[in-house]
């Protein structure tokens, strides 16, 4: 097989350009996701009865269907069931003009949510109950307890599951392509099509993940040992 | 000062506390005894409202409330008069010694940065800890663990502090050092509900003593006087085997 490595070399800058909307998707997706699946992790930590319920379901309906078909739904369903919204709230807007990335952080969300919702679960519920108490036993109200005691214990727990929920992240961003959303792999694609280069241009992206996964590996590992400080040492 | 009247607790058939009053004046230590399963804990859970009580009422001060319908407010207002000391020390574990202590008075009681952090270096020293301000739980013996919860229990200046067999917990070498501490409180005039099994400690320390059976308390009075006159058959029985003198237990 021949690899033409100077189409290589002069596809890699192109390629790396898109680079910044790869990262825009995870970070925005994650930030959603982390917000709202801490929300359903404490929900359902305390047993909210109904609230717990539906969550319980929504988590069992996207963890029962792959990302592309929630793709699908989300791109063929969406736009309709907005423009049914917007109606019935007499909003005056156009939905084909909201960009398709919107729509990409909605898909790449829906699922991040499930998975981080049960590593902070996993977290809280590795945390003593006395932990609270003694909190509440100075004085502090719960939500002071939560903040300042229980959750940064519990995210330190989760952790590594959560290193490795943004890593898959990264990974699953290039399904925004079916939104047509371009990003690394979107624009290889694309670039490879044009002159049938396919390879060349895969090995391109190969690089850019192996690249952008390996540092985000690292800052997490990093930011792992300032947590664990407390752990230190064992008496 | 506490008052604590008509306590009934149950979990399902199994009726822990059956009515259970007692009352602290202010500057008493009052040690709670009794053997395993009498409710000696769950009386100090429900006191805390870490357990609802199915009845009864405290009084601590002026603010009264109702066990078991108390609302969030009122048990909140409640327990910033007390404080806990609990079995297994329970500090917090991503906070070290001074930020353990600090945390209560800073969020939990609104006082200033500058001021807790003074606060707790005193509270601190006072249990013997002035070297050992930024180590976390995990570096600390146990006993050191538990003379930390005791400054972060007295830092906040509460009515009174409830321990919950502070050293059942400990090794037999550290048991001393913990209630050394809890004796210096007491000659400073804390007031303190101690429940113990360490039976020397609370003859000589606490100024009122309880002893509890079956959920009931069956006799009540000067420390000194429930020693060495129980009045109760029941009392005489359980204390006989501490007033035989064995100086073990298997």
């Amino acid at each position: 097989m021949n690899v033409d490595w100077k189409f290589v070399i002069e596809a890699f800058p192109q390629v790396l350009a898109y680079l910044p909307v790869t990262i825009e998707l995870t970070v925005v997706a994650m930030t959603i996701s982390l917000i709202i699946g801490t929300i359903f992790a404490y929900i359902n930590f305390k047993k909210v009865k109904v609230a717990s319920q539906i969550i319980r379901t929504y988590m069992s309906l996207i963890r029962g269907t792959p990302i592309v078909l929630q793709i699908f739904v989300i791109f063929h369903f969406g736009p309709y069931l907005l423009t049914e919204m917007f109606q019935k709230l007499n909003i005056q807007a156009d939905v084909y003009s909201i960009k398709p990335i919107y729509y990409a952080f909605l898909a790449l969300s829906l699922s991040t949510t499930v998975s981080i919702a049960e590593a902070v679960r996993a977290g809280l519920e590795s945390i003593d109950k006395g932990q609270f108490e003694s909190g509440l036993s100075v004085g502090m109200t719960e939500g002071q307890v939560l903040f300042n005691v229980v959750f940064p214990q519990a995210f330190t727990t989760a952790w590594p599951v959560l290193g490795n929920i943004l890593v898959g992240l990264i990974k699953s961003s290039s399904l925004a392509f079916m939104l047509s959303v371009v990003e690394i792999t979107g624009y290889a694609r694309i670039l490879g099509g044009g002159v049938l280069r396919y390879f060349e241009s895969y090995i391109c992206v190969f690089f850019i993940y192996i690249v952008v996964i390996k540092i985000t590996e690292l800052i997490m590992k990093k930011l792992e040992e300032t947590k664990l400080v407390y752990r230190r040492r064992q008496c | 000062m506490l008052s604590v009247s008509n306590v009934h607790k149950a979990f399902g058939d199994n009726e822990v506390l059956k009515g259970v009053s007692f009352s602290v004046e202010k500057g008493d230590v009052v040690a709670i005894l009794g053997s395993s399963g009498s409710g000696k804990t769950t009386l100090l859970r429900c006191l805390e409202f870490f357990e609802k009580a199915d009845q009864g009422t405290i009084k601590i001060g002026e603010t009264q409330a109702d066990l078991h319908t108390a609302s969030r407010q009122k048990i909140h207002e409640l327990r910033q008069k007390t404080s806990f000391v609990f079995q297994n020390y329970n500090l917090f574990n991503n906070k070290n010694a001074i930020e353990n202590v600090e945390l209560g008075l800073t969020k939990g009681h609104g006082v200033s940065k500058v001021r807790a952090k003074e606060i707790a270096r005193r509270s601190l020293e006072e249990v013997g800890l002035a070297d050992r301000f930024d180590y976390y739980p995990s570096e600390l013996s146990g006993g050191q663990q538990q003379r930390v919860a005791i400054a972060r229990a007295l830092a906040v200046e509460p009515e009174v502090i409830f321990f919950d067999e502070p050293t059942s917990a400990l090794d037999p070498e550290l048991v001393g050092e913990v209630l050394e501490t809890i004796s210096k409180l007491a000659k400073k005039g804390v007031t303190m509900v101690i429940v113990t099994h360490e039976m020397a400690f609370a003859r000589d320390v606490a100024t009122k003593a309880i002893y509890m059976d079956k959920g009931v308390i069956v006799e009540q009075g000067e420390a000194k006087e429930l020693f060495t006159h129980p009045k109760e058959e029941r009392t005489r029985q359980f204390l006989s085997r501490f007033l035989e003198g064995y100086d073990y237990v298997i």
